[in-house]
């Protein structure tokens, strides 16, 4: 899984903002559109995400104070 | 007389003593009794006595023993106790050296369940309710690696939100080893810190089976945990000591995913939803203001710009024609007024005379206009409009 500069959940949050921020439609009408584009990018990027994700598992251990994560595969069933 | 034999007290203590521990029916035995005047020494022996309706036997549990009962003893409690019988020299007395009891009735593990969970209560471990993360990205769950609750949690989980990550930290949910694994495992998930979340799981089983979540120790260790808990042991009907701790009690571990992560998945697709319907309204308010344009340009000069530059020609040209106008006025009015004085003046003008066919007579540059007046031996001039002659008086008439 490459690092992504921000988490799902951050994704999500800010996209709610934004939706919540559309709904309340006080917004001049160049930012609501300019927000709308926005959002809709953040939730083809959420999808996307989603789609791309595998059901992480990993174990957790400790040796010497130190911490490792071993996978224990992506999706089962 | 004084007998030939006889013995000190301790050697007749010693003799009984010997006897009754050569008997392997005393050496170990099961008593069935209720239980009276328990006391627990600072030593952590316990004193108390054990009866039946007849005879009551005194009773000692070392510390040695009594650390490892579940259960406190209380007075009146019906119990089995294990032990050995044998005799305390000092005071001449046999006893029951106890090794385990069990209480009858209730049941042992019940009657440790509800004093500790008594006690627990009464110390506030029960009262603090943490807020569970909304979104948390990373789990961590403490169960054992091969049981249905992993499989369970990871199930409803990926269902719900992919996204998120499972953190393992393995801990057995039974036997006597499960208490101190799982307080292992809660507190090294602690120190990685990397967890929004924890949920500690198992599934269903008897009393005895979920006793690692019956036990101080782990109730603690959840108290002192830092991030959230969420219990889920055992199924529905299922409480225990964990279950009060945790900041939240999940029926199932099914359920215990359920709570914790929520369904992106809905959630995306209502937001969907909510995005399209301001989509919609943005839409709306664009062909409004389209509209607005369309209607305000119609009739403007926006929709013929040379409408503005005509009303400024209009305008121009109408100052022209005052101009001209004013001028014209100003120019009548001069010629009016020049024709007057040119009227009054043609009265004067003596050329007007001569055009009307009289002639005017100049002598010495001087008009004569009396007979009299004129020089007859001096030629004069006879002025005509179009022209002038030399004249001498030939002959005089008058």
């Amino acid at each position: 899984m490459k690092k992504e500069e921000r988490t799902f959940e951050e994704l999500l949050e800010e996209l709610e903002d934004k939706t919540k921020n559309l709904e309340q439609g006080a917004l001049p009408l160049e930012e609501a559109i300019s927000t709308y584009e926005q959002a809709m990018v953040l939730l083809l990027d959420c999808r996307g995400r989603l789609d791309g994700a595998e059901k992480q598992l990993v174990l957790l251990k400790e040796k010497s104070g130190r911490f490792t994560t071993e996978n224990m595969g992506g999706e089962e069933d | 007389m004084l007998p030939k034999s006889y013995l000190e007290v301790s050697q007749v203590l010693r003799l009984i003593k010997s006897d009754l521990e050569e008997d392997p029916k005393l050496a170990r035995l099961w008593v069935k009794g209720e239980i009276s005047n328990a006391k627990k020494a600072y030593s952590g022996h316990i004193y108390f006595t054990i009866k039946d309706d007849k005879a009551s036997l005194r009773s000692v549990m070392f510390a040695s023993n009594s650390a490892k009962l579940t259960f406190d003893l209380e007075d009146g409690m019906e119990v089995l106790v294990q032990g050995r019988v044998s005799v305390f020299e000092a005071q001449g007395s046999v006893q029951l050296y106890v090794n385990s009891i069990l209480p009858l009735g209730q049941g042992a593990l019940y009657l440790a369940y509800t004093q500790l969970k008594e006690r627990l209560e009464e110390q506030g471990l029960f009262a603090r309710k943490r807020t569970i993360p909304m979104l948390p990205g990373r789990i961590g769950i403490v169960t054992s690696a091969t049981g249905s609750v992993l499989h369970d949690i990871r199930h409803v989980a990926g269902r719900r939100n992919p996204s998120v990550s499972l953190v393992l930290a393995k801990a057995s949910v039974q036997g006597k080893d499960a208490p101190g694994e799982i307080v292992a495992a809660i507190d090294m998930l602690n120190r990685y810190g990397e967890v929004d979340l924890i949920i500690v799981g198992r599934g269903g089983g008897s009393l005895e089976e979920l006793w690692a979540f019956n036990t101080e120790e782990v109730a603690r260790a959840i108290y002192a945990s830092d991030i959230p808990v969420i219990s889920a042991v055992g199924h529905e009907t299922d409480f225990t000591i964990t279950d009060f701790v945790a900041d939240l009690r999940a029926p199932t571990p099914s359920a215990a995913a359920e709570v914790a992560v929520p369904d992106v998945q809905l959630q995306l697709n209502q937001m969907e939803e909510r995005l399209m319907q301001s989509g919609n309204q943005i839409g709306r308010k664009l062909e409004d203001s389209k509209e607005k344009l369309e209607r305000l340009s119609a009739d403007s000069i926006l929709a013929d710009p040379r409408l503005l530059v005509d009303k400024e020609n209009e305008r121009l040209d109408s100052i022209q024609d005052r101009m001209i106008q004013s001028f014209q006025s100003a120019c009548d009015k001069h010629k009016e007024r020049l024709a007057l004085i040119q009227g009054r003046l043609g009265g004067l003008n003596p050329l007007a005379t001569l055009e009307r066919g009289y002639t005017v007579v100049e002598q010495r540059d001087s008009v004569v206009s009396r007979y009299a007046d004129l020089r007859q031996d001096e030629p004069f001039t006879v002025r005509f409009q179009d022209g002038v002659v030399t004249v001498m008086v030939k002959e005089e008439e008058a």
